[in-house]
């Protein structure tokens, strides 16, 4: 079903709507583990009160480094098995005051740190669509929900990708919006300066009904920035092909380099189909995207580094008490993931007062510099457009080493590096089309969005 | 690369094995990366983040959390006692 669909079903009979979710959850869970903590009994009664607001009735699956008060929020991560959040996040109070319901808690690469789901304490989440493959993260269960049909809608958060790669690859939608749009008060930071929450749902209608709900200014988190005047709804609902008739579409030829055949042909279809409609297709040259990955991925353990150090079993999180308090701390992070501890260690590394100019510095100065040449290129070419993933899932533990695996986030890390929005239409199995738009024009990127599905995506129905 | 030194910052205990592997694969990313080095950023001024959105925090007390709430994760305690390991 999509949203509108959905909407109807959820208000018409909210309990009967309820227990098909259930009986979904409860038929496939155990094969997908999507869930790291299922709230059925709280949605159950949840779902016989009066819900009034724009997500009355409505099912959401709430990534699990997203903060929803009393409920065990770990991360994916054994450092937090019985973290209990004494708070909600911005994005959750708002989704409860307009009447959303929170389904469970979804698995997640732990700590974020993961682009297919593996990584996570709790065990992998597999694809709804073909079990033996990654569903794609870190975002893993939010996507793998979706697809399942275990909720309505779902949150998840993006630094490199996280959203988008797993949309890609459950044939769901997902958007990163502006950095600042939406409040990250609550949310467990990986890197802060380019982590964002964000919307994934089975249509474009469903990401702009949530972001009428979690985005604007938020007193809690000082880079959030005001809401667009006009709602995101009412921007899909009046939407008309011919408003993008004379838009500018760009593609960069080194974005098809690092793409398997197949999806570069379902993409090419989609890029005719825009120019068929009027819209200009341009390919151009972004070498830039060479050094996007080495810059994006010495960046992120920089700042991931440093946000771990409080994770030392002290205050809060797992504690293995041993003679003296500096051991304690030792002994209680080892129970930290491989990855995890990857990152922190490169991180430390880089940003040691020797090495610090030579890469932290530089990598840096390095995004600045891509950053720059992006907003340039939008002040010409309204759209960047992609493939989200340059290639299809792979099967469970396929992919061991870490180098092969940064490198599949080569087409998403862009729009973090630079802020801009940035979302995934699926347009065949397992295939995203990714659309980046201008900082702040999240409602072009929409709409883009929307007119790639009215084209390509109602196959999902049928999945 | 003192992977000891860096471990000790970094407040983490390995085991030798992991000491190497891990040593190893920093290694190899760090050497795929170094190709950041060739790109001419003398036109960029460093700062660490753009962050020409961000604002202020309104001068008001902040919001108080239930202090029962806060010390729930506390790791071991007895009522409202918290118990620390030992220092020395």
């Amino acid at each position: 079903m999509f949203t509108k669909e959905i909407i109807e079903d959820a208000r018409s009979d909210p309990i009967n709507h309820f227990e098909k979710i259930r009986k979904n959850i409860e038929r496939n869970e155990n094969e997908v583990n999507s869930f790291i903590t299922l709230l059925l009994d709280e949605a159950e009664k949840e779902i016989k009160q009066t819900k009034e607001g724009k997500l009355a009735y409505l099912l959401i699956a709430i990534k699990d480094n997203i903060l929803v008060e009393g409920i065990k929020t770990t991360a994916g991560s054994k450092m937090l098995k019985n973290y209990i959040a004494p708070f909600d996040a911005t994005v959750i109070k708002n989704i409860k005051k307009e009447g959303g319901i929170i389904i469970g808690k979804t698995n997640m690469d732990e700590f974020a740190c993961g682009s297919d789901g593996t990584t996570s304490a709790f065990g992998p989440t597999r694809n709804p669509l073909d079990l033996e493959k990654v569903p794609g993260g870190s975002s893993s269960g939010s996507a793998a929900v979706l697809a399942a049909e275990f909720a309505d809608l779902a949150l998840g958060s993006d630094t490199g990708g996280s959203i988008r790669n797993p949309s890609a690859f459950c044939s769901i939608f997902g958007f990163k919006p502006t950095y600042g749009i939406v409040s990250r008060y609550g949310l467990i930071d990986m890197a802060m300066s380019l982590d964002q929450i964000g919307p994934m749902a089975k249509d474009t209608y469903g990401l702009a009904l949530l972001m009428d709900v979690i985005s604007g200014k938020d007193i809690y988190d000082p880079t959030t920035i005001r809401k667009p005047t006009k709602s995101f709804t009412e921007i899909i609902e009046n939407f008309k092909d011919n408003n993008l008739k004379g838009k500018k579409v760009v593609y960069a030829r080194e974005f098809l380099d690092y793409t398997e055949d197949k999806i570069k042909r379902k993409f090419f279809n989609v890029i005719d189909y825009l120019n068929s409609l009027g819209l200009e297709i341009i390919e151009t040259s972004l070498p830039e995207i060479e050094y996007a990955v080495p810059t994006y991925y010495l960046v992120v353990p920089s700042e991931f580094a440093s946000a771990m150090q409080r994770y030392d079993g002290l205050k809060y999180g797992y504690r293995k008490e041993v003679r003296d308090i500096w051991n304690t701390i030792m002994e209680s992070r080892k129970v930290l993931g491989r990855e995890v501890k990857r990152r922190i260690f490169l991180g430390t590394f880089i940003t040691s007062r020797e090495e610090f100019g030579k890469w932290y510095k530089k990598a840096v100065l390095v995004r600045l510099k891509i950053r720059k040449r992006l907003l340039e290129l939008f002040k010409k070419y309204d759209y960047l457009v992609s493939p989200t993933m340059p290639v299809l899932p792979w099967r469970i533990g396929e992919i061991q080493d870490p180098l092969t695996m940064y490198q599949m986030d080569v087409l998403t890390v862009l729009a973090n590096l630079v802020g801009i929005p940035s979302g995934s239409v699926p347009i065949a199995k397992s295939v995203g089309f990714q659309v980046m738009g201008n900082l702040k024009e999240d409602h072009k990127v929409l709409e883009l969005m929307y007119t790639v599905e009215q084209k390509f995506s109602k196959f999902i129905k049928t999945n | 690369m003192d992977i000891e030194k860096l471990a000790w910052i970094a407040k983490m205990k390995l085991d030798e094995k992991e000491k190497k592997e891990l040593k190893k694969e920093i290694e190899k990313i760090l050497e795929t990366f170094k190709k950041i080095q060739e790109v001419d950023t003398s036109d960029i001024v460093f700062e660490t983040i753009s962050l020409s959105n961000t604002w202020f925090r309104y001068d008001t007390e902040p919001k108080k959390f239930d202090e029962e709430k806060i010390i729930q994760n506390f790791p071991k305690r007895e009522n409202k006692k918290l118990e620390v390991p030992r220092l020395l």
